[in-house]
């Protein structure tokens, strides 16, 4: 089997935004929606922090889809358009999208987004990955693990352009790859454990 | 008598914005005649569509990014349909080095922007007003040739300022042809500089920061790397991997103090006091280094107690022919002064009981009072030890708000636990007057402990440049001799903060933003106001062109009408800026521009006629890169390995020798003996620490750099907005007892001027301050200027250092009310 996923050591992440445009270029993601965020932990916008001055912590969390190996959206998803494809990610199959936004709602990590309206682009042309597939007024989207990349045998664009280098890409069935060892170290995490969504997407600190 | 800036005087850009280039905007098309100059109005025009049968056609380019950020980015750019869609990092060996940050992606939007200029275009109401008509090319240059020929003929050639922010690529030809006046320095993160140079020799110090990893206390004293240096902080990241103890002295918790082992709260502009405390406590416990303090450092020469100056042997012939030849290295031979040589320092030798030279002496005394030659002198490190005396840790207490018992553990760490390295500039202190004291104090520190010279030891800045342990460079295009002028350089204090004083300038010609660095912004205008003409040339609106009295379109780093535009030399690979697109709208280069103008006065033979000849000059004149061409550089996509990266991070002055006149740590400035700084001595702010102007004002404003601008690049990037807008932030302590709420619309203001923005609630601001990330935009702040606020007092001692005296961005003091009250 494969399982694809990600990595992210938070120790090493300093919250700088590259990962969340890296993925809205690669992926033609148009204005007012993004498939990866950054927020910080308990604290309000990216310059806050958490407690009183001066004691102190700020915790940048990138967030997008965690590819649950138990995904939560899949299981309400009425058409079968959101599944679980053969190398571990969850994928979106835009035509069977009914836009009812069932996965939107079961989705613990608020990390799907929709589109509202007709697309709006700037620059207004489809940039990205010539690949990626268009999506339409009225269908869901989110992280897709750079599809298009990774079937390519590249690594997502994220973790591409990650100045700090903190994101690693790799397949969790391999015992070899250094992702394999990152989730056996002791230190890594994953986001809502007791939701038993076992999302593949982990964290270290 | 509080000045208020006219709204909308600032608002230029966004008025063009709004009258020009919004897509569907006909009607403000029509009014400025733009459908007649060129039918350029928006992209949504511009761009033709791309047919639907036909085949995507992809190709990619290379580039490096941003000079502000030393151009590190070395970015594959991929190109559809003739479109730039794609921004990735070039494909180097080392995967450190494949580097790219939330801001060049923006560009893939940004070069597209509706905040273009398109268009030459030439002001029709009063500077600042905004109101611009396009015109053509040849009438901006027939202008141009009209008006600026005017004031030379009138004023001569050195009335004219050419210049420009560091993004712009000319060759600087045109002012040394036409003998204008250009800039040197910047009066924006020089203060540390200021006080490291003297000693070291060297002002910015931008080591490896590869040799951080053999560093154990690191004390970062303001600076915010993880934020500022988004592509190179990972250094720091390595460092804290390898064990070292990372401290960030900040008044914030920037996100580098967040990322630190520990967080030390100071209060605004006083790093000078705590680490003259540092000082204090080390040379109390004894905590030196008197071996470096005597073989590499000034702290043994002899100064003379009634001059303060240092005791000096006779002058020698051997000095004059070292000297001599030092000079003729850094090519400043025609202006060597045989009788400027002084001779050796004095030392007092203990093995001797005699002063004699320093380098002769073979046990130099630090401590002592002797007479020599009739006069009473004593060492410096004894004068050092009498002025530290009282910067006790209780007295840096009480004025850094940093408590006795935490400066006492930093100084035992610093000094007992190294190697240490103090972090400091390109932020924090510089942006205060006493940002050079800081830097010079800093120094001492090291010296006194022995922390230079030896890996993982040293002062200044590890995350700035992507260095390579083989030592090499590019040449430049060099004017022909016979078109030389004679040049007038003039320091940009007097532009920036001081453009009234002893400035004769009648003319600019300004490459990006003149307005977002100075100080006291509505003197500055008075002063932009006396300009007869005034260019400025820059791709975008940005606030600036909106007081120019023509504007032209300048092309981004993507565009290009030749194949290849510049060459850069970063770390051990080549990398060209290619064409990656055609140039947008009527865009021209930089190179392009700067010729035109040079033909207008006949000078044109002092450019490069084309980008391959500049890079050619490039390669010619090229040091440590023989055999390479322009060809095999294209050959392989325009980035190329010159040399392999042997990875072993270099030492800063590597066995405690420094490019000083001795080689030594030269600690004793004698230039500031008349400002009573010869040695580090604690002084007030200028204007935070005045306590009758803190009751009308009593909040100090910051603003230091965010992640998402380069100084104030990129405020208008659609996909940078998207994650950060212009704010002021504060305490929500400090907002309570005025009444405000989180994103309450307030003014902010005090005797200078005001601003109209929003207030965002942050607990990671220190009480009685204020932040706001520097140079937003005017056009998001109703047309108010965050530099109206900004003092201009600059340092007497400014005027005595390298970098000149530096704008004290962040000593001014405020106050803030909830808009309309």
């Amino acid at each position: 089997m494969t399982r694809l996923a990600i990595a992210i050591d938070l120790d090493h992440c300093s919250g700088c935004h590259t990962c969340a445009n890296a993925c809205k270029m690669s992926n033609n993601v148009p204005m007012g929606m993004l498939w990866n965020r950054i927020v910080v932990e308990n604290a309000d916008g990216i310059y806050g922090a958490e407690g009183t001055y001066p004691n102190l912590v700020r915790t940048y969390l990138p967030l997008a889809c965690q590819h649950c190996e138990n995904p939560a959206c899949q299981k309400v998803c009425p058409t079968g358009a959101t599944y679980k494809d053969d190398k571990g990610r969850v994928e979106i199959d835009y035509g069977k999208c009914i836009g009812c936004r069932m996965c939107m709602a079961a989705c613990p990590y608020n990390a799907r987004v929709f589109n509202w309206n007709e697309p709006v682009r700037k620059p207004d042309f489809n940039y990205g990955d010539a690949d990626v597939p268009l999506r339409e007024k009225g269908m869901m989207e989110k992280c897709t693990l750079c599809k298009e990349r990774t079937d390519r045998g590249q690594e997502p664009m994220c973790v591409t352009c990650c100045p700090m280098k903190c994101r690693t890409f790799g397949d969790l069935d391999d015992p070899n790859s250094e992702i394999a060892r990152m989730k056996n170290a002791g230190s890594a995490f994953v986001l809502l454990e007791d939701m038993g969504t076992k999302p593949q997407v982990f964290y270290v600190k | 008598m509080r000045r208020t800036s006219k709204a909308g005087e600032c608002d230029a850009a966004q008025k063009l914005s709004r009258r020009g280039f919004v897509a569907g905007s006909a009607l403000g098309a029509a009014a400025l005649g733009l459908a007649g100059a060129s039918g350029m109005t928006s992209t949504t025009g511009w761009l033709a569509p791309a047919l639907a049968n036909e085949e995507t056609k992809e190709r990619t380019a290379t580039i490096f990014h941003m000079n502000h950020c030393e151009g590190k980015c070395t970015l594959k750019c991929t190109v559809r349909d003739g479109r730039l869609c794609m921004i990735e990092p070039q494909e180097w060996p080392n995967r450190m080095e494949r580097t790219i940050c939330v801001k060049a992606l923006a560009d893939i939007e940004r070069i597209y922007g509706e905040g273009r200029v398109q268009v030459p275009m030439r002001r029709i109401g009063q500077r600042g007003d905004g109101a611009y008509v396009a015109i053509s090319w040849d009438e901006a240059l027939a202008e141009i040739q009209e008006k600026l020929g005017a004031v030379i003929k009138t004023y001569g050639p050195e009335s004219v300022l050419l210049c420009g922010g560091s993004e712009q690529l000319t060759t600087n030809s045109l002012a040394v042809a036409m003998g204008f006046q250009g800039i040197t320095a910047y009066a924006i993160d020089g203060n540390y500089p200021n006080g490291v140079g003297p000693a070291t020799g060297q002002g910015f110090i931008e080591g490896d920061g590869r040799d951080l990893v053999n560093t154990r206390t690191l004390l970062n004293l303001g600076n915010n790397a993880y934020e500022t240096a988004l592509i190179s902080a990972h250094v720091l990241n390595d460092a804290r991997d390898a064990g070292c103890y990372f401290i960030t002295v900040d008044p914030f918790l920037s996100t580098t103090a967040g990322k630190s082992d520990q967080w030390v709260p100071i209060n605004p502009g006083c790093d000078h006091a705590f680490l003259l405390a540092l000082i204090h406590v080390v040379v109390e416990n004894d905590w030196t280094d008197k071996t470096f303090m005597k073989e590499h450092t000034a702290f043994p020469y002899l100064i003379e107690s009634e001059t303060k100056r240092i005791m000096r042997a006779e002058v020698t012939q051997a000095d004059i022919d070292a000297a001599a030849e030092a000079a003729a290295e850094v090519a400043a031979v025609d202006e060597f002064d045989p009788a400027s040589v002084l001779g050796k320092p004095l030392v007092w030798d203990n093995s001797l009981q005699a002063a004699v030279s320093y380098s002769e002496a073979a046990d130099p005394a630090l401590e002592g009072r002797f007479e020599v030659n009739g006069a009473i002198c004593e060492p410096v490190y004894t004068h050092l030890l009498r002025q530290i005396e009282d910067y006790t840790p209780e007295w840096a207490a009480d004025v850094t708000g940093i408590s006795a018992d935490t400066i006492k553990e930093i100084a035992d760490r610093f000094a007992n636990k190294g190697p240490s390295f103090i972090q400091c500039s390109y932020g924090g202190a510089d942006k205060y007057s006493t940002g050079d004291i800081a830097g010079h104090a800093a120094v001492v520190l090291a010296g006194v402990t022995g922390n230079f010279g030896k890996p993982g030891s040293g002062v200044g800045i590890k995350t700035a440049s992507s260095v390579s342990s083989v030592q090499a460079s590019l040449g430049s295009w060099e004017v022909p001799e016979q078109l030389v002028a004679q040049s007038n350089l003039v320091d940009d204090y007097l532009l920036t903060s001081q453009p009234d004083a002893e400035n004769v300038t009648k003319g600019i010609i300004y490459f990006g933003d003149i307005i977002s660095y100075v100080g006291d912004f509505n003197r500055f205008k008075t002063w932009l106001d006396q300009l007869d003409f005034f260019v400025a040339i820059d791709p975008y609106c940005s606030p600036g062109t909106g007081y120019a009295d023509l504007i032209l379109p300048a092309c981004t780093r993507y565009e290009d009408s030749e194949d290849v535009g510049g060459a850069q030399l970063t770390a051990n690979h080549l990398t060209l800026k290619q064409k990656v697109i055609d140039p947008l709208f009527e865009s021209k280069t930089d190179r392009e521009i700067e010729r035109e103008l040079a033909k207008l006065f006949g000078v044109e033979d002092a450019c490069p006629e084309s980008g391959a000849q500049l890079v050619e000059a490039q390669f010619a004149g090229a040091e440590g890169l023989e055999g390479i061409t322009l060809e095999a550089v294209q050959a392989n996509g325009g980035f190329y390995e010159v040399f392999p990266d042997d990875g072993v991070p270099l030492t800063d002055f590597e066995g405690g020798v420094f490019p000083t006149a001795t080689g030594r740590l030269e600690v004793y400035y004698e230039e500031l003996i008349e400002f009573g700084n010869a040695l580090p001595v604690y002084e007030p702010n200028t204007e935070i620490d005045d306590k009758e102007l803190r009751a009308k004002y009593p909040l100090s404003n910051a603003q230091p750099r965010t992640r998402f601008h380069i100084h104030s690049e990129y405020c208008d990037a659609e996909w940078i907005r998207q994650y950060c807008d212009n704010f002021i932030e504060m305490n929500p302590a400090d907002m309570e007892k005025r009444g405000l709420v989180d994103k309450d619309k307030v003014e902010v203001f005090n005797d200078r001027g005001y601003i109209s923005t929003i207030v965002h609630a942050n607990n990671a601001v220190r009480p009685g301050t204020t932040r706001m990330f520097e140079n937003p935009w005017p056009r998001y702040m109703d047309g108010t200027i965050l530099q109206s606020l900004t003092s201009s007092v600059l340092s007497e001692r400014g005027s005595a250092l390298a970098q000149g005296p530096m704008i004290p961005f962040n000593d001014t003091l405020v106050e803030v009310k909830k808009a309309g009250e």
